[in-house]
């Protein structure tokens, strides 16, 4: 029986609690609640509605389980995309080098140069307002997977000069395997750090569709 | 000579990146349906001037011309091209009109710079230290309440964390001014001093903001090379905790570290967008948006154009240095 430690409880009691929130109770939403005046408007929190209404007269307590979920897809898929993708690049281009490594450099440094902002504005207005939780993901995919290549990449132009490197390349094995079962290893937990704190990103910046930032800049921008 | 050859075709790309940011963000506002000389031409006749057909033809005409949107696409891309690169200027703003683009930069980045660079550095040091402890010393008792400080701040979103930070300190404990109140005056002990308490507040909220990261990230890169041989080597040699955690943990673990932050500070030349706002800062950030609200594309165009300048510049910069940092390195 393996002992689970404190810190490993509490986050599996709070991944189950946003479970619970975000996948389980929108089914049980008496109405929708992204439909306006399906309940009387700007009510304090009561037992009928627990955390009161909104201005535009929805429920806040449902409309923060649509939330979460969206929340929860949009934080997990990016942040499980965007760090493969990352570390897959960041590795190749690190342990390769030469003009591999140029033009994976020059697609990184392009992403994170050019400022998302604009372009989401662009891409919003081209679907015109029609942007789909996918839609969302992509974006935020393709302009979160740099940075993570660009750290892993430090790492591997370090890595590839290590002794057990040469010898692992001297008892033939290939640039793939050198990659995936000698270096990968040594960054698999940093990735898997990095991916869970790339979860969050939807929170504060997603302006777009409901996810849980949405209802809290709402109630920032009514309050006087 | 292989340095030679790696710089070479590590500046192509230098200069590959900067081109085609600067024909994104000039593409990017084209497509966009909005139209700036119309709007503009409306906020003129909003104001209850009447005009005469001819007059308002006129004024479109100069609009369009002050706008670079005069001619077809590829020559509008040309003109930009010429007065953005060999030029150095993107024109006149048309929100502070005729006060040119570089002026209002070169007015706003020096506050940037002084509020952003300090802010970023403190938070990473701060950052990478606990970062240690929590990775190297995991069963030491202020190893996790340090840790646990980080990661409880870490996900509050900023402008929540940014809010509480003023309610705190401006309206329970009236300590700081609400917003930005500085006296443009020479370079004198005055000015200096209340400029560092006026950038307090920003301060404190960016580094709260941003040391989890910091922390969480090294954590994970220190942990795993307390487990090397070489550590384990170390320790029963007898060397002493401090050493081994400034020679052979930090050493191997900082790389990620540096360029992550090598490269926000790149992009700290696009300003702190929430942060200026929220308190009145007088950067790029604010200038930045003020062009967004103005539709004032000159001026969109210059500060978008110098953040990508500098974050170009601060990656080619860190992949230049990284033997610096770890001799094991080599160009390639």
């Amino acid at each position: 029986m393996v002992k689970l430690n404190g810190r490993l409880k509490a986050g599996g009691v709070l991944l189950l609690l946003f479970i619970i929130v975000g996948v389980i109770l929108p089914h049980f939403s008496p109405y929708d609640p992204r439909s306006w005046n399906a309940v009387p408007r700007n009510l304090q929190p009561s037992l009928a509605h627990l955390l009161g209404t909104t201005s535009l007269g929805q429920d806040t307590f449902w409309l923060l389980t649509f939330a979460v979920q969206n929340s929860l897809f949009i934080g997990v898929v990016v942040a499980f995309f965007a760090t493969t993708i990352g570390v897959l690049a960041g590795l190749i281009g690190g342990f390769v080098g030469g003009p591999i490594d140029r033009g994976l450099t020059l697609l990184m440094d392009v992403f994170i140069s050019v400022p998302s902002l604009p372009i989401l504005i662009l891409v919003a207005s081209l679907l015109h307002g029609k942007t789909s939780l996918l839609t969302i993901s992509l974006v935020l995919i393709v302009f979160n997977w740099p940075w993570p290549a660009r750290q892993v990449r430090s790492i591997a132009l370090s890595m590839r000069e290590r002794e057990f490197i040469n010898t692992a390349r001297f008892s033939g094995a290939s640039t793939l395997s050198i990659i995936v079962r000698e270096i990968f290893p040594y960054v698999l937990t940093w990735s898997l750090a990095n991916s869970s704190i790339r979860c969050w990103l939807p929170l504060p910046r997603s302006p777009v569709s409901p996810s849980s930032g949405y209802p809290a800049s709402n109630k920032l921008r009514s309050a006087p | 000579m292989r340095f030679a050859r790696y710089l070479f075709s590590r500046l192509v790309t230098y200069f590959l990146v900067i081109w085609i940011g600067m024909t994104v963000i000039f593409f990017v506002p084209r497509f966009l349906p909005s139209d700036p000389v119309t709007a503009a031409l409306g906020r003129v006749m909003s104001s209850g001037s009447t005009m005469r057909p001819e007059e308002v033809q006129a004024m479109r005409s100069t609009l369009m011309q002050l706008y670079g949107l005069e001619g077809t696409l590829p020559e509008q891309y040309l003109n930009f091209m010429k007065r953005a690169v060999f030029g150095g200027s993107f024109g006149p703003s048309l929100a502070f009109y005729p006060t040119p683009v570089n002026a209002l930069i070169g007015k706003s980045l020096p506050w940037t710079l002084f509020l952003l660079l300090t802010s970023t550095l403190i938070a990473w040091v701060i950052g990478n230290l606990i970062g240690l402890l929590a990775g190297y010393q995991s069963g030491k008792i202020y190893s996790k309440v340090l840790e646990g400080i980080a990661i409880f701040l870490y996900p509050i979103p900023y402008y929540i964390l940014a809010l509480i930070l003023i309610i705190l300190f401006v309206y329970i404990n009236p300590i700081f001014p609400v917003s930005f109140n500085v006296q443009r005056a020479s370079l004198s002990p005055e000015f200096i001093g209340s400029a560092i308490f006026n950038s307090v507040l920003p301060a404190l909220s960016i580094i709260v903001g941003a040391f989890g990261w910091w922390v969480l990230s090294m954590k994970a890169l220190s942990a795993g090379i307390a487990e090397e041989d070489y550590v384990s080597f170390a320790r029963l040699k007898g060397v002493g905790e401090p050493t081994i955690m400034g020679r052979y943990i930090v050493r191997n673990a900082i790389l990620p570290q540096i360029t992550q932050l090598a490269l926000n500070i790149g992009t700290i030349f696009n300003g702190a967008l929430i942060t200026e706002i929220l308190f009145g800062y007088p950067g790029l950030g604010t200038l930045t948006y003020t062009a967004v609200v103005q539709s004032d594309y000159n001026l969109l165009m210059g500060t978008i154009s110098i953040g990508i300048i500098a974050v170009a510049t601060a990656a080619l910069v860190v992949d230049l240095l990284y033997p610096l940092f770890d001799p094991r390195i080599e160009y390639r």
